[in-house]
This record gives structure tokens, C-alpha cells and sequence, in this order.
């Protein structure tokens, strides 16, 4: 079923455009990570998602209910964090959900639902404390709480852990992995790792143009992963060349500069084919050269993003 | 609508903005208010609200400055925008909570009139006309700085817009008095707001007067959902 639809979402300010033609759809309970370099468009997008700006063209649908056509009803299924949480520093944290508990009319049974959010954003300790007193890690826990007052089906997450320290990022992470579980999740970043371990899915925008739309793995596979070897060997330079040169697989392979001494690192690339490190270990084998490590070449999120950004 | 005006008429008593408003209103007032006891004639009453107009059109900025500026600098705005609430109820939150401080002060100078009992008995009737067109007043000048305050960031920006209109509302009554052309005469007078309120310094229910700072709260208020509105389309 799909919670969110996008359609040809245009933004332009003056001559500029902020998105172009940008389509997309979200699965319910799926979690998708908007990746891209600052300015790419992911606020803008967000920002529209949720009602706070318009588009110049193209429709967003939440649940079924047009942004635009159906404003209430569409806002009521969203929970948003924006990039700055939306904080009001002179309430303490208890005051201020109970703001958004009226705000967004919640239905729930007040004490236990604050208690719920509470526990799971772990913010019970510092409910009674004011917000400008918070910490940043605090803050953005107490930004997310914000987001679940009313439990929407929907939550929207602008870089929720920027600005936090290992453990905190690390926490957040858990945190949203948690939500997905009941939660249609869309969160932003540029911290490219952090995409890969929470969202089931990537969309990649650049230039306010939409780049790529997959999974972490189908994003690394389009880029060929896995014909492309990292190999270390015990050897002289020249007898590695040429067994490799030997070794009818091997399309090109390059020395990597940060050899040293008796062991020499090499990358290689290959044609695809089953057997072709089983051919390179035998013709390396049949030489006595020992292979101390052989494996595949994965890419990162980030070689997959500067190539997909490059690219366009 | 409840929320928001809740939410605003708290934050302004926690922070020092509602009582410092509070505070050189009723000193201000009760000066007055000296002065009128010390001539000792009830008929001299309205002239605590009189006297009060551009003290309140001064102070007015103070609560009004904040009502949008500070949600627009802490981003807090945009969690109102992305509710699911309406422009209208939001801006009217606002509005009700700055008026409901205002007419809290207001009504508090019915204790004047109270101890002016103890002396001669005052024209009640009188007092609640000078005190329903103080709050028209207010609540057409709230409305005004409300608008300023939603067109801009800066609380100071907002202040210093608001206090420049109320100094154009106070100088407009001078022109009258330096020239002789009928057409500026009655141009001003009929967009002054003191000379609108003075009616009711004298007793009068001025259906006109009435019908004008209603209109000019409603035009304003109208205005701050268009520009929160046109923020969106921008």
C-alpha cells in the first residue's frame, strides 16, 4: 500500500529551480533515507511533504489525502522534524508536549502516551526540566517525542542526528530503526553510512533532480561491485604483473600505492565470471607466489554517491 | 485555537514581557488617576483613559513584537504551520492572548472607579463606554502590530514598526491643528485613532467609531494570515 506519493514535484524560486520533476512513492512501514549534498533539495522536499511550503507543480498525497486539496487530514498523519527542532526554550518538556497533544487534537489517552514517547525517545528524566536547559542530544529526542504526539502513521526526519556526538548518533540509529518498525519513516542525511544502516531504501537527489531510487545493495551491484578485486601477495613487483598478466579473466589491474616492502597490494579488475578467483589463486599458486588476501571490492555509500553525482 | 492561545498567554508571563506590560500600565494609569482625584470631579474620569491612549500605543509593541517574530526565529513556526490546524485559528490564538494582557490591565482600572465611590458615584455607564472603546482601541492597534510582527524575524525589527505607526497615530493629531485645508482636516480625523476614541471620552457610543476599530482589527488580523499564507507560496 502506498503511504506517500509524489508526482512531478517542481520548486522554483524566481528562475531558480529548488526541485525538478521529482517523483517518488513510500510503501507503508518502509523507512527511505533522502541522500545528497547540501542544497540538493532534500529540506525542500521535506518541507512539502509536510504542507509548510507549496511546489510550483506536482502533487504530494499522504495516505490518500492531497496536501494541498485536504491539508487537515493529510497533516494529521505526519509527524515532522525539521532541520532546527522546533522547540519553544521558555516551556519545560512536559508543557510542551501537552502544546502539541492539543495542537494536533491526539485522541490518546494523555498520561500513558506522553509515558510511551517518553520511554522510547528517553526523555523521562529531564520531562520536568526547561527546554532551553536541554542539551543538543536532548533537544533532537525531545524533537522526535514531538513528532509521535498523536501517533501518526508517517514520520519525517530532517538530519536527526546532525550535530550529535558517536553515542548519540549511535542512539538515534537504534531509535529509528525502532520507529520504522510501526512507522512509515523518511529521514534525510549526508552522513552516508548512516542511510545504508536504517533505511530499507535510497533516494538519491542532486541539483534538486532525483539521481537514484533502490536499495543500498542494488545501488553498489549498478556500479559493478564484485568484479573488482583487492589482492595481496608475497612477491616481487615484476612476478606479479605477470602471473597476472598470465590469468585470462583479469581485464586490468593496477599496483595500489600503499604497498610496502615484500607485500605487494594490487587492484584488479575482472571479467564476470564464477570461476575467476579460483583461476587467479591457481596461477598464483602454480608460481609459489602466496596470496595473503583476496577480496571483493565493495563500494561504499560514498563512492556510489560522488559517482552518481558526478555522473549528472 | 484554545492551544495556541494558552501557549502565548503563558509565555508572555514567563518572561518578564507581561508583567513589565502590566507594570507601566497600572503606574501610568494610576498617575492619572491621581490627577483625576485631585480635582475631585467624577465628570473628569475618562481622562485616565484619555491620557492613557499614547502611553498603550507605545506600549502595545511589547506584546505584539513577539507574537510571530519568535516563532519565525526559533523555527517554531513550522510546527504550527504543519499541523493540522488552520491559519485563522492560529493568528486569532495570537491576537486573543495579547488582548486578553491588555484588557486584564484595562479592567483593572475599574478599582479607580471604585474608589471614586467612596466620594460621589460615578457615572457607571460612562466608564463602561470609555473602557469598551479602550479595548476597541487596543485590540485595532494589537491587531496592527501583530501583522508587523509576522512580517519579519527580528523582535527589534517588529518593536521599532509598531512604535513608528503609534508615533504617526500620535503626530497625525497635530495636523489639524497647522492647517486650515478641510480636506486634510477631515482626511485625518477620520483615520486618527484618537480622534476616533475621543467620542467615547464624552460619553458618546459612537456606532462609527465602533464600527472602525472593529474593521481595522478584522483587516489586520486578515492580513497576518495572508502573509503567513504567502509565506508558503513564496
Amino acid at each position: 500500500m502506498q503511504m506517500i506519493k509524489v508526482k512531478n514535484l517542481t520548486k522554483k524560486y524566481g528562475s531558480i529551480s529548488a526541485l525538478d520533476n521529482v517523483s517518488f512513492s513510500v510503501k507503508k512501514g518502509e523507512v527511505v533515507g533522502f541522500l545528497g549534498p547540501n542544497g540538493a533539495g532534500k529540506t525542500t522536499t521535506m518541507n512539502i511533504l509536510t504542507g509548510y511550503l507549496s511546489s510550483t507543480s506536482g502533487t504530494v498525497s499522504i495516505d490518500g489525502y492531497d496536501i494541498l486539496e485536504e491539508p487537515t487530514e493529510a497533516k494529521k498523519r505526519i509527524g515532522y522534524l525539521p532541520e532546527v527542532p522546533p522547540l519553544y526554550p521558555d516551556m519545560t518538556v512536559d508543557e510542551y508536549l501537552d502544546f502539541l497533544y492539543e495542537l494536533k487534537k491526539a485522541k490518546q489517552k494523555k498520561a500513558p502516551h506522553f509515558n510511551e514517547i517518553c520511554e522510547l525517545t528517553r526523555i523521562t528524566a529531564v520531562r520536568g526540566r526547561l527546554i532551553k536547559n536541554l542539551s543538543k542530544g536532548y533537544r533532537q529526542r525531545v524533537g522526535i517525542a514531538q513528532t509521535l504526539v498523536g501517533n501518526p502513521p508517517v514520520l519525517i526526519l530532517d538530519e536527526p542526528t546532525v550535530g550529535l556526538d558517536p553515542k548519540q548518533i549511535i542512539e538515534m540509529r537504534t531509535l529509528i530503526k525502532k520507529l520504522g518498525e510501526h512507522h512509515t519513516v523518511i529521514l534525510s542525511s549526508h552522513i552516508l553510512s548512516e542511510v545504508q544502516a536504517v533505511c530499507d531504501r535510497i533516494i538519491v537527489l542532486n541539483n534538486g533532480k532525483l539521481v537514484a531510487d533502490s536499495t543500498a545493495e542494488n545501488l553498489s551491484d549498478s556500479l559493478g561491485s564484485g568484479n573488482s578485486l583487492t589482492l595481496k601477495a608475497v612477491g616481487s613487483e615484476r612476478d606479479i604483473q605477470s602471473v597476472l598478466n598470465s590469468v585470462k579473466c583479469v581485464k586490468r589491474f593496477s599496483r595500489n600505492a600503499h604497498s610496502d616492502g615484500d607485500v605487494q597490494e594490487f587492484s584488479v579488475s575482472i571479467s564476470p565470471s564464477e570461476s575467476a578467483r579460483a583461476d587467479i589463486f591457481f596461477a598464483f599458486a602454480a608460481k609459489k607466489i602466496p596470496i595473503i588476501e583476496m577480496k571483493t571490492t565493495e563500494y561504499s555509500l560514498e563512492d556510489i554517491f560522488m559517482s552518481l553525482v558526478d555522473k549528472k | 485555537m484554545k492551544a495556541i492561545y494558552k501557549r502565548e498567554l503563558s509565555s508572555c508571563f514567563r518572561s518578564p514581557t507581561g508583567y513589565v506590560f502590566c507594570a507601566i500600565y497600572l503606574f501610568f494609569s494610576a498617575m492619572y488617576f491621581n490627577s483625576v482625584l485631585s480635582t475631585g470631579q467624577s465628570s473628569e474620569f475618562p481622562q485616565i483613559y484619555y491620557g492613557m491612549l499614547n502611553i498603550v500605543l507605545l506600549m502595545l509593541p511589547l506584546l505584539t513584537m513577539r507574537l510571530f517574530s519568535e516563532e519565525r526565529k526559533y523555527k517554531t513556526d513550522q510546527v504550527l504551520l504543519t499541523s493540522p490546524i488552520n491559519i485563522t485559528p492560529l493568528v486569532m490564538g495570537k491576537f486573543l492572548s495579547s488582548l486578553t494582557v491588555y484588557v486584564g490591565c484595562t479592567l483593572f482600572t475599574l478599582i479607580y472607579a471604585v474608589v471614586f465611590c467612596f466620594f460621589v458615584t460615578p457615572s457607571w455607564s460612562l466608564i463602561a463606554g470609555n473602557i469598551l472603546g479602550a479595548i476597541l482601541f487596543g485590540a485595532a492597534f494589537i491587531a496592527v502590530g501583530m501583522f508587523i510582527s509576522s512580517m519579519t524575524e527580528s523582535q527589534f525589527v517588529a518593536a521599532m514598526g509598531s512604535f513608528s505607526i503609534a508615533t504617526v497615530f500620535i503626530i497625525l493629531d497635530v495636523i489639524p491643528l497647522v492647517t486650515d485645508n478641510e480636506f486634510i482636516v477631515s482626511l485625518v480625523n477620520s483615520i486618527s485613532f484618537v480622534g476616533r476614541y475621543t467620542p467615547f471620552t464624552n460619553g458618546i457610543l459612537d456606532i462609527s467609531s465602533i464600527i472602525f476599530f472593529l474593521s481595522i482589527t478584522a483587516v489586520f488580523i486578515f492580513l497576518t494570515v495572508r502573509v503567513l499564507e504567502k509565506r508558503r507560496w513564496s
